[in-house]
C-alpha cells in the first residue's frame, strides 16, 4: 500500500464513521455538559444543586429519582440531560433556572376537582426523563437547560412571585417537575409555609422513594397515564407502564388529590379494549373517584402524520370508563362537549357547568351535589 | 480519444436501431421513475426542498456509482445481453421499489411519526440502491454495446439519446400521465416499455430466452395491477385504522381522504390538512383577524376553505369571499365531502394565490392567509415582503392580513424565535401595525388600522357567537401577557423575508431540524470528505464534468425556482421546464460531437467560460425579469431561454470531453457520466438544501460561477497536457 492508498483509505473511513456517528446519534451524546453556567472547577454553578436519592456504583453514581436509573460517569449527564456527575458527585442543574414561567388557570392542568376558578403560578426548567414523540413542550423537554434562556427564579422568588401574582397554587409543570425535582421540592416547602397550595402535573416516571417524599408537600397532581401498554410505553414515549401504575397508588396511599389524563391517540392509544382494562385497574386499585380526563390529540412534534381523535371515540372511551366504575371522567380539548361539565356520581345532575376556563354554574356547596348531598370527590376550598 | 462519427438520424442495421431504442427507453424510465419514486417518497417524508434535495442526491451518487461500477467489475458475457438482462430487471424494480416505499414506511417506523433526517438519507439510499445502481450499470452496458456495434463516439451518443428519451419521458407523464392514470398503472407501462426495448434487443440478437423472460415479467406486472390493486393496497397500509375513503396522486401532492368514527380526515403528502368537526382550527384562523375590522364586506381566503372556514367568514355577513386553492383536486374533494363552498357568496378560484393578488381587479377588507408554514421555497413565497407589498395593494384601507404559524406552546426555542422574528418583521414593514395572537397556532395579524388583542371581549361587542373563540376559553388578559411577551423576545435584527433571499424558509427549516438529535451537518462534513477524495483523483477534463454536473442540476435548480417565484406553480410549465433542460443536455452533446473536431480540448474550455459567464449573468436577468413583471410573455420565454442554453453547454461539456480522454467507449463513458452525476449530486444537496435557504438565489449563482471559473481555469492551464490526445 503507498502512502497515498493509505491516507486514501483512512479518509474514506472517517467519512463513513462521520456518516455512521450521525446515523445513530452518537455524536450529539459526545459533548459532556459541565453543570452550572460557568462550568469552573471550584464552582459548579449558581443553578446547580446536589441531587437527592442517589448511589455510587463502579461505574458512576447512580441517578435513583426516576425508573431510568442512570449511571452517570464523570462530566456526563443522564437521559433526563439535567442531572450531572461533577467531581464525584451528582448535582441537578435545573435549579432556579426555570425556562417558562407562566399564570395559568388550574383547570388548564387540567384539574377540574381541586381549587376551581383559581390561577397557578406554573413554572418549569428544562428536561424530561421520557421522549413522547408527541411531545407538546418538546423544545424545553428534550433539551437541557443549558440550552434554554432561564430566569433567575430561585424557591424563594417563586413563592414571592406567586403571593404577587395572588395565585393560589404553584404547578410544577410544562416540561417534567421529576427532573428538577431538588428545585421543586424546596419551592413546595417554602409555598407550604405561606398555605400555597402545591400541583404537580407529571408522566407519572418517578421511582417510589423520591415520590413519597414528595407527596408529603404536594396537594394535588395530575398524572399522564398514557396508555395501557408496555409496549406502547416503550414506542411511544420511551418508558414503561408499570411505574406510572406504581406511582398512581402511591399518590393515593399518600392522600394527594389525583387527577388522571389519558391521551387518546388514534392508532397508538385508542383500542377500546385497553381502555376498558385500564378503566378497570384503575377501580380495582381504589382510584375510581379520581376524575379521569380524556382528551383528544392533534398532530404535534414528531407525530404529524395522524389525524386528529374522532370525537366519537373519546366519547366511546367516556362510556366505557363510567361503565367500568369511574365516577367522573371528562372529554378534554373539545371546546363546547358536555363531558366538560361535571354530574354527580350520585344522582347524575350536572353540579359544575364549565366552558373552557370558566364556571358558568355551580351547584357544589361545601363539597356536595346542591341537589341530593352526595360528597362530591375534591378539593372545592 | 473517442472518434465521432455518425448521427442518430441516419440509416442504422436493425441492431443498432433495437440499441437506440432501448437507450431512448432506459431515459424514459429513468425519468419517470424518478419522478414517481421522489413523489412517493415525498409523500411518506416531510416534503420539503432539502429533503428533496437528499433524495435527488441519492438517486445520482447511486446511479453514478452504479456507472463507475460498470466500468470497473469485470462482467463476462456480451454487453447486449447485459444490457437485455438489466432491461428485464427494470421491467420489475420500479413497480416493487414504489410498493416498498409503503411498506417500508410502515414496518420500519412508528405509524405517523415524521422521519428523522439521517434516517431518511439512509433508508431511501437502501430503498433506491437496487433500481439506481442498475440504471447506472445499464448506461455503461448500452455505451459499450453501442460500441461494439460500430457506433464510435458512442458515450456522447448514448448520453444524447438518453437525455431525449428523459425529456419526452418527462413530457410524456407529467404532461398526460399523471392527470388520466393511477401511479401502478403508469408503471405497468413503463415496466411494457421496458418490456418490449428488451424483447426487441434479445430478438435481434438472438437471445430467446430473454426475450421470453422479459414478456413474462411484463405479463407478471400488468396482472398484479390489474388484480391486485397495489396503489391502493400501498395507501391503505400507511393509514392503519382509517378507512381509506379516496386517494389520488396528484401534481400537487399525493391526496387521501380517511375516515375514523364519522371524522373526515385529508392528508396532502401524509400531513394531516384538515380534520371535519375542527372548531378550534377553524375559527381561530378567521376570528382574530375578522373581528379587528369593523364591518367587513369583502375578504379573500387563501387556502383553507374546504376545512370550513368561509362558515366562520359568514358570520360577519359579508357580501363576498373569494377562496383561492392552488391545487383544484381538494376543491373537487371539499365539494364532494362537504358542504363548506355551498354559499353562493363564495367565489372559488383555483390558481396559484400570488398570481391572483397581482393580477385581481377586486378590494378586500381581510385576506385570510392559510397557508402552511414556509416548510418549502414554494410556499414560502406567500410570506415575502414582495407578496405582502402586493397584498397590500389588493387591500381597502385599513384592511387586515392574517397569517398563523405552528404555536410554540410554553416557551420560544431559539429557531422558532428567528423564524416568527422574520415573519414579524417582514409585516412590519409593509404595516403599521401588527399583533400576535397565541393560540393553537400563532396569529400574525396585521394593518395599519389599530388593532386589538381582547378578541374574547370583541366577540361579545360583535355578537359574534363562536364555540372556542369566546370569552370562556380565551382568557384575554392571559393572551394580552403572552401576546406582550411574545414580540418582546423577537428578534429586531431578523431579516426580512424575500424571494430570492428565503429566510423563513431557511429558520423552518431550521426547527424541523431541531426535531432531531444529532447533527445532519456531521452527514454533510462526511459526504464532502468523500467528495473531496474523488475530486482528487480527478484530471482536468474529468473534474470540469464533476462541476458542470454540480452546474447543471444547480442551475436547473436556480432557474425553476424562479420561475416558480416569478410565475407562480404552474405544474405543467415546471414539468416543460424539466424537459427542456433534457432536450437542451441531448442538443448539446449531439453539438458537442458535431463541433470542434480538430480540437475537441479547446472547444472544451470555451463551453467552460461560457458557463462561468452564464452564472455571472443570471442574477443580473433574474432582477431584471422580476422587475419587469410577471404578465409578460417575454418572462417564460426568457427563462425557457435559459433552462436550454444552461443544458446545451453541460451537455457540450460531456460529449467533448469523452473525445478528449483516452480510453475505451465503455471507460470513458462510464466514467464520465459517473462523475457528471456525482457533481449533480452535489449540486443538488447543496443548492437546494442548504445554499439557496441559506444566501438566497442571487449569492449561490455567483458561487456557482465560481467554482465554474476554476474548473475553467484548471482546464485552461493544463491544455497542452490534452492538445496532444486529441484527432
Amino acid at each position: 500500500m503507498t502512502k497515498r492508498d493509505f491516507i486514501k483509505t483512512c479518509s474514506l473511513g472517517m467519512g463513513g464513521v462521520a456518516c455512521g456517528l450521525t446515523r445513530f446519534g452518537i455524536a450529539g451524546g459526545l459533548q459532556p455538559l459541565l453543570p452550572g453556567q460557568d462550568g469552573s472547577v471550584q464552582n459548579p454553578g449558581k443553578w446547580s444543586k446536589e441531587a437527592l436519592f442517589t448511589a455510587e456504583t463502579p461505574g458512576g453514581i447512580k441517578c435513583l429519582k426516576c425508573p431510568n436509573c442512570c449511571i452517570l460517569d464523570r462530566n456526563r449527564t443522564g437521559r433526563c440531560r439535567n442531572r450531572v456527575n461533577y467531581e464525584g458527585k451528582l448535582y441537578s442543574i435545573a435549579y432556579g433556572n426555570p425556562c417558562a414561567v407562566h399564570i395559568d388557570p388550574i383547570e388548564k392542568k387540567p384539574l377540574f376537582h381541586f381549587l376551581p376558578s383559581t390561577r397557578a403560578f406554573s413554572i418549569a426548567a428544562a428536561g424530561c426523563n421520557l421522549a413522547c414523540l408527541n411531545c407538546q413542550n418538546w423544545q424545553i423537554s428534550q433539551v437541557s437547560p443549558n440550552e434554554t434562556e432561564n430566569v433567575d427564579l430561585m424557591p424563594a422568588a417563586v413563592v414571592g412571585e406567586c403571593l404577587r401574582s395572588g395565585c393560589e397554587s404553584i404547578a410544577y409543570t410544562y416540561s417534567e417537575p421529576t427532573t428538577f425535582y431538588e428545585y421543586a421540592y424546596d419551592t413546595a416547602v417554602l409555598a407550604r409555609a405561606k398555605e400555597i397550595k402545591n400541583v404537580w402535573k407529571s408522566n407519572g416516571y418517578i421511582s417510589e422513594q423520591p415520590l413519597r417524599k414528595l407527596c408529603k408537600v404536594i396537594d394535588a397532581a395530575n398524572i399522564d397515564l398514557k396508555s395501557f401498554d408496555d409496549g406502547t410505553y416503550r414506542r411511544l414515549n420511551g418508558g414503561t407502564l408499570a411505574p406510572v401504575l406504581r406511582t398512581l397508588q402511591v399518590f393515593r396511599e399518600e392522600g394527594v388529590w389525583l387527577e388522571i389524563t389519558n391521551l387518546v391517540i388514534p392508532g397508538w392509544s385508542d383500542d377500546p379494549e385497553m381502555i376498558k382494562r385500564m378503566c378497570q385497574w384503575l377501580c380495582a386499585s381504589g382510584l375510581q373517584d379520581c376524575p379521569l380526563h380524556f382528551s383528544r390529540f392533534t398532530p404535534l412534534y414528531k407525530l404529524a402524520h395522524l389525524p386528529a381523535t374522532p370525537v366519537a371515540t373519546l366519547e366511546a372511551a367516556r362510556d366505557a370508563a363510567i361503565k367500568a366504575g369511574i365516577r367522573y371522567v371528562y372529554i378534554g380539548n373539545v371546546p363546547g362537549h358536555l363531558a366538560e361539565n361535571t354530574f354527580c356520581h350520585h344522582c347524575h345532575r350536572q353540579v359544575l357547568e364549565r366552558k373552557g376556563f370558566a364556571i358558568l354554574q355551580n351547584a357544589i356547596e361545601k363539597g356536595a351535589c346542591k341537589f341530593c348531598g352526595g360528597r362530591i370527590p375534591g378539593i372545592w376550598t | 480519444m473517442i472518434e465521432a462519427t455518425g448521427s442518430p438520424g441516419e440509416q442504422l442495421p436493425s441492431r443498432q436501431r433495437a440499441l437506440f431504442a432501448a437507450v431512448l427507453v432506459s431515459g424514459i424510465s429513468a425519468v419517470v421513475t424518478q419522478v414517481i419514486l421522489i413523489r412517493e417518497l415525498i409523500s411518506v417524508l416531510y416534503g420539503n426542498e432539502f429533503v428533496v434535495g437528499v433524495l435527488l442526491a441519492n438517486w445520482m451518487v447511486l446511479t453514478g456509482a452504479g456507472s463507475l461500477l460498470g466500468r470497473r467489475v469485470p462482467v463476462p458475457g456480451q454487453p447486449t445481453r447485459r444490457v437485455v438482462l438489466l432491461l428485464f430487471v427494470s421491467v420489475i424494480l420500479p413497480s416493487a421499489t414504489t410498493f416498498l416505499v409503503s411498506y417500508g414506511r410502515i414496518t420500519a417506523f412508528p405509524p405517523g411519526a415524521m422521519i428523522g433526517f439521517t434516517d431518511i438519507v439512509f433508508s431511501t439510499l437502501v430503498l433506491l440502491s437496487p433500481y439506481c445502481l442498475v440504471s447506472g450499470f445499464l448506461f455503461t452496458s448500452l455505451v459499450q454495446a453501442v460500441s461494439e456495434c460500430s457506433s464510435p463516439g458512442s458515450p456522447a451518443l448514448v448520453y444524447s439519446w438518453e437525455a431525449l428519451g428523459s425529456a419526452v419521458g418527462g413530457l410524456l407523464f407529467n404532461l398526460a400521465a399523471v392527470h388520466l392514470l393511477p401511479t401502478f398503472t403508469t408503471l405497468a407501462l413503463l415496466a411494457a416499455i421496458n418490456g418490449l426495448a428488451a424483447i426487441l434487443l434479445a430478438l435481434r440478437f438472438g437471445y430467446r430466452l430473454q426475450a421470453a423472460l422479459s414478456g413474462l415479467g411484463v405479463l407478471g406486472i400488468v396482472i398484479v395491477v390489474l388484480a391486485a390493486d397495489p396503489g391502493t393496497v400501498a395507501k391503505q397500509m400507511l393509514f392503519p385504522g382509517q378507512a381509506l375513503v379516496f386517494h389520488a396522486d396528484t401534481p400537487y401532492g399525493a391526496l387521501v381522504v380517511t375516515e375514523q368514527s364519522g371524522q373526515k380526515n385529508i392528508f396532502e403528502n401524509s400531513m394531516l390538512l384538515y380534520s371535519t368537526g375542527e372548531p378550534v382550527a377553524n375559527e381561530e384562523s378567521v376570528h382574530y383577524a375578522m373581528l379587528q375590522h369593523p364591518a367587513p364586506t369583502s375578504v379573500l381566503l387563501i387556502s383553507g376553505g374546504i376545512a370550513g372556514t368561509p362558515k366562520e367568514v359568514l358570520k360577519y355577513g359579508v357580501t363576498r369571499i373569494d377562496y383561492v386553492e392552488l391545487n383544484p383536486w381538494i376543491i373537487a374533494l371539499g365539494r364532494k365531502l362537504t358542504d363548506a363552498l355551498s354559499d353562493p357568496r363564495i367565489h372559488i378560484i383555483t390558481e396559484d394565490p400570488r398570481m391572483f393578488i397581482a393580477r385581481t381587479p377586486e378590494r378586500y377588507d381581510v385576506a385570510l392567509i392559510n397557508v402552511p408554514d414556509p416548510s418549502t421555497v414554494q410556499i414560502n413565497r406567500m410570506y415575502t415582503v414582495e407578496c405582502l407589498r402586493k397584498l397590500k395593494n389588493v387591500l381597502n384601507p385599513g384592511g387586515v392580513v392574517s397569517y398563523g404559524l405552528t404555536g410554540v406552546s410554553e416557551y420560544y426555542g431559539s429557531q422558532a424565535r428567528r423564524l416568527h422574528s422574520t415573519l414579524y418583521n417582514t409585516l412590519a414593514a409593509e404595516f403599521r401595525n401588527v399583533l400576535v395572537v397565541p393560540g393553537e397556532k400563532n396569529y400574525f395579524l396585521a394593518s395599519d388600522a389599530p388593532l386589538r388583542s381582547d378578541v374574547g371581549k370583541l366577540t361579545i361587542e360583535r355578537g359574534i357567537n363562536n364555540t372556542y373563540v369566546n370569552p370562556h376559553y380565551i382568557d384575554d388578559r392571559s393572551v394580552q401577557e403572552r401576546s406582550r411577551g411574545i414580540i418582546k423576545t423577537f428578534e429586531k435584527t431578523a431579516p426580512l423575508n424575500q424571494d430570492f433571499l428565503p429566510v423563513a424558509y431557511f429558520h423552518q427549516l431550521e426547527y424541523w431540524l431541531a426535531y432531531f438529535r444529532g447533527s445532519p451537518w456531521i452527514s454533510g462534513m462526511g459526504a464532502a470528505l468523500l467528495l473531496g477524495l474523488i475530486v482528487a483523483r480527478t484530471n482536468p477534463v474529468s473534474f470540469g464534468v464533476l462541476v458542470d454536473g454540480f452546474a447543471a442540476s444547480s442551475l436547473e435548480i436556480i432557474l425553476i425556482i424562479a420561475f416558480q417565484i416569478l410565475y407562480g406553480y404552474v405544474f405543467e410549465a415546471v414539468s416543460l421546464l424539466i424537459a427542456l433542460f433534457m432536450a437542451g443536455l441531448a442538443i448539446g452533446s449531439y453539438a458537442g460531437r458535431r463541433l470542434s473536431r480538430a480540437q475537441p480540448m479547446r472547444g472544451f474550455i470555451v463551453v467552460q467560460f461560457c458557463l462561468v459567464l452564464f452564472c455571472l449573468a443570471l442574477p443580473l436577468v433574474l432582477i431584471l425579469l422580476r422587475d419587469a413583471g410577471t404578465d409578460l410573455f417575454a418572462v417564460r420565454g426568457m427563462i425557457a431561454i435559459m433552462v436550454i442554453v444552461a443544458a446545451v453547454l453541460v451537455g457540450m461539456a460531456f460529449s467533448l470531453g469523452t473525445r478528449i480522454l483516452p480510453g475505451s467507449a465503455g471507460s470513458v463513458g462510464g466514467t464520465l457520466y459517473g462523475l457528471d452525476l456525482i457533481g449533480s449530486a452535489a449540486g443538488a444537496l447543496l443548492m437546494a438544501s442548504v445554499l439557496i435557504p441559506l444566501v438566497g438565489l442571487i449569492a449561490v449563482s455567483w458561487i456557482l460561477a465560481g467554482a465554474c471559473l476554476i474548473a475553467a481555469v484548471i482546464a485552461l492551464l493544463n491544455r497542452s497536457t490534452y492538445a496532444t490526445s486529441e484527432c
